[in-house]
């Protein structure tokens, strides 16, 4: 039985592209039951999220590519050749590594994202429930579940924020603590501050004020950020009741100066206040941050900490690629010990057979002796044969988990001529139910 | 009994040790299981020490306040209990990664003095000694951890306001200082000084040129460890994921004016339960002994850091700053005065 999986991810091909292979639940179901249907695939499972679909698959034999890229054409109605040059292609031991690294996340757009797991765990049971997925595929995707979930625990690969918005939360964060009774100051429109001021709220910020140079304006974007509205003319007063603020605003010139700030801080009384500023050109005066208790972050500052939280998940990414080594040759032992198991129960049965066949000749020939000695005489022959065959039984058990292991299974096979009683347990097994 | 005390205090010791490497590791390397664990540990040997000081309690029938062994002691513990507090309370986790080599490095220096307990002067044998030492100790103990605040306070700040640009300096020389300090308080302690009048009949201390060598390796020691340590912890610490490991600014600043209070409080009852105390034995309200004076002088600074803080709106980094200076006032008042100068204090 051997291993393959076709697939495009956001390296080798465009949204347009990944678009256009995209399976929903319904069209991987179809896939996969029309890639089980043919003879040259036993097992399928389908994976498909914005970054990638891919497409694994066990058969008798190889290659198996042309047959998945027919069917994934069939399914999705895509011309082949519109994406062919996307596609990559991997045979064995490579899609064990490549499945494990895509659980690991280490393939993700957003290197250490948590959201993959989750997608692979859903790609997996779709197949379940199609009945696709065998012996193989079952143990491999739940095996990568573990190396997913290893990862994550056994290293900081997804801790550090690499969001803006998120990182504007962390840093208002290392100035208040909690944030549960703090408020907000919107200065201006903007999806970036929309999404900055989402994650506050999922800290827990619930008083929000949003002001704009027109106070319709301002009212609108209230009631979309479920804030107050308050007057554009009274900024200053505004500032020194807020701890958070965020601007976002058009104006070509500064809105927020040096001199502004420091009279706002004195009716603060010093009370610190954390200010990001995603507008461009700025909306505040980077000479604000040397202010007392004032604490400014513009988009560039924001960004160098996303850049420098990102460099610390990749040093974490070296060592999840340590993990995903380890697991990957845990998994080349286990299913090189399935291949040589089946053998030493052929060599084993065929011996019994022998064993058996010979006895029975024997003591046909032989019709004075006791109960006793016809006792001793089958004893002789189990114990005989027993003994021939435990030094290649431990031999072959000892290199199971090594490529030498598999080919002394092979010579046994060939020499014993033990093809025919051979019955793999990838064939007899069941597929998983859901 | 001293058998049973010196190994509960051997214990505490090896525990603080512990808890201190893990609260250490835990910072450097944002594990969670650590710091738990270090809490274990800090948690064991509070345990262990208060056993030891129970023990003594016990036999020598006195609060051990009356040496220098049992004072350091007692001041260790003092400190441990309010990481403890820091930790749990404030969830200040940072705050244990100064207070607990501060109280391993006290309670070592405890125990490489230990002597048993000893036969008062009976102008000693008084609740009074127990009420003004024992206060004025833990008030000490307070601006300790005032001080711990207030250090990463600054380191937090920087972080902060210098986008994690240019901070190293400023780790390093924090960290040198420290480091510098502690090896050169160690190498005092370990130093052994002698009592000898001289030709005016006046009692002085005199250290002997081995006790100074000791003096100047401690320091030594302290200042090139601190100069390695503090190299690596300032590249690691330059960043903004350590920035969100370390405790918020509020959170600090909340923590060391809480310390502070606390301390001025008990500051207070130290002092005005000496003069009471004075008055009782000798008849005066305040002799402007040495160690009076220098207490009252850091009361007085600390009163200043409440003042700031609270009229001139000094909230942060100025009030932070205040704290980590008062640190080698507070030094010299408790330990200092009765290292260099001799008076009524002496522990002899």
């Amino acid at each position: 039985m051997y291993l393959a999986a076709i697939g495009v991810n956001h390296r080798t091909a465009c949204l347009d592209v990944r678009e256009k292979v995209a399976l929903d639940d319904e069209a991987a179901r179809a896939l996969l039951e029309h890639l089980v249907s043919r003879p040259e695939v036993t097992e399928a499972v389908a994976v498909s999220t914005c970054n990638r679909t891919e497409v694994y698959v066990v058969g008798p034999s190889l290659p198996l590519r042309d047959l998945v890229l027919g069917g994934l054409c069939h399914v999705t109605g895509v011309c082949r050749d519109d994406f062919d040059e996307s596609v990559y292609y991997l045979e064995g031991e490579a899609v064990v590594e490549h499945l494990f690294v895509v659980a690991s996340s280490l393939d993700s757009m957003v290197l250490g994202e948590a959201q993959i797991l989750h997608q692979l765990k859903e790609s997996y049971q779709t197949a379940t429930k199609a009945v696709t997925a065998g012996t193989m595929l079952n143990k491999l995707f739940r095996r990568s579940f573990e190396v997913g979930k290893r990862v994550r625990t056994e290293t900081r690969i997804g801790e550090s924020s690499v969001s803006i918005a998120s990182v504007s939360v962390d840093l208002a964060r290392n100035v208040f603590g909690d944030l549960g009774s703090r408020s907000v100051l919107v200065v201006g429109a903007g999806e970036m501050a929309e999404l900055v001021l989402t994650h506050l709220r999922g800290q827990g910020v619930t008083r929000v004020r949003v002001t704009n140079r027109t106070f319709e304006r301002a009212i609108e974007l209230a009631e979309r950020f479920s804030g107050d509205a308050v007057r554009y003319e009274a900024l200053t007063e505004h500032l020194a009741g807020v701890d958070i603020v965020i601007t976002s605003t058009g104006s070509a010139q500064p809105i927020i100066r040096r001199a502004d700030m420091e009279r706002v801080m004195k009716s603060r009384k010093n009370r610190p206040v954390f200010l990001i500023d995603i507008a461009v050109p700025r909306d505040i005066e980077a000479a604000v941050n040397d202010v007392y208790n004032a604490y400014l972050y513009d988009i560039d500052d924001l960004q160098d900490v996303v850049a420098s939280n990102l460099g610390e998940r990749r040093q974490e990414a070296a060592l999840a690629q340590v993990i995903v080594t380890e697991e990957v040759a845990a998994f080349r032992a286990w299913r090189q010990s399935l291949q040589v198991v089946p053998t030493m129960v052929a060599l084993r049965r065929w011996a019994t057979a022998v064993k058996e066949e010979e006895l029975e000749k024997h003591l046909a020939k032989m019709p004075d002796l006791t109960p006793a000695q016809r006792e001793r005489v089958a004893s002789l022959a189990h114990s005989l044969m027993n003994k021939f065959l435990h030094p290649p039984t431990v031999r072959v058990k000892e290199a199971s988990g090594e490529e030498e292991g598999q080919q002394y299974a092979e010579s046994l096979s060939r020499l014993f001529g033990l093809e025919g009683l051979q019955t793999s347990e990838l064939d007899t097994d069941e597929r998983s139910r859901p | 009994m001293q058998g049973l005390e010196q190994l509960l205090l051997g214990g505490a010791l090896a525990a603080y040790l512990a808890a201190a490497v893990l609260y250490t590791f835990g910072l450097a390397f944002k594990r969670r299981e650590a710091g738990g664990l270090a809490f274990v540990a800090l948690g064991a040997g509070f345990l262990g020490q208060t056993g030891s000081i129970v023990t003594r309690w016990v036999e020598g029938g006195q609060l051990p306040l009356t040496s220098l062994f049992e004072t350091l002691v007692f001041l260790s513990w003092c400190v441990v209990l309010l990481s403890i507090i820091a930790d749990r309370r404030y969830t200040a986790q940072a705050a244990g990664i100064i207070l607990v080599p501060t109280a391993f490095f006290l309670t070592a220096a405890a125990v490489l003095m230990y002597e048993g307990p000893r036969e008062l002067r009976e102008e000693l044998q008084t609740h009074w000694l127990l009420i003004h030492a024992g206060l004025s100790v833990f008030g000490y103990a307070a601006f300790t951890l005032a001080f711990a605040t207030g250090f990463f306070y600054v380191v937090q700040e920087d972080l902060l306001k210098k986008k994690y640009q240019q901070v190293r300096t400023l780790i390093h020389s924090l960290v040198v200082a420290f480091g510098t300090a502690l090896g050169l308080y160690v190498g005092y302690v370990i130093a052994d000084p002698t009592l000898f009048e001289d030709a005016l009949g006046n009692r002085v201390y005199g250290y002997s040129s081995a006790d100074w060598t000791i003096i100047g390796v401690g320091a030594a020691v302290g200042l090139a460890a601190s100069l390695v340590i503090g190299w690596v912890a300032a590249r690691g610490a330059s960043r903004p994921s350590f920035a969100n490991r370390l405790p918020a600014l509020d959170l600090l600043d909340r923590l060391s004016f809480h310390s502070v209070l606390f301390g001025l409080a008990l500051l207070a009852f130290g002092v005005i339960s000496g003069a009471l105390w004075a008055k009782t034995a000798w008849g005066n309200w305040w002799e402007w002994d040495p160690k009076e004076t220098w207490a009252l002088i850091s009361w007085v600074f600390y009163a200043g850091y409440v003042g700031m803080r609270e009229l001139a709106n000094w909230r942060g980094r100025n009030t932070a700053l205040i704290a980590i200076v008062g640190m080698f006032l507070i030094v010299f008042t408790f330990l200092g005065i009765n290292l260099f100068v001799p008076g009524r204090h002496d522990f002899n």
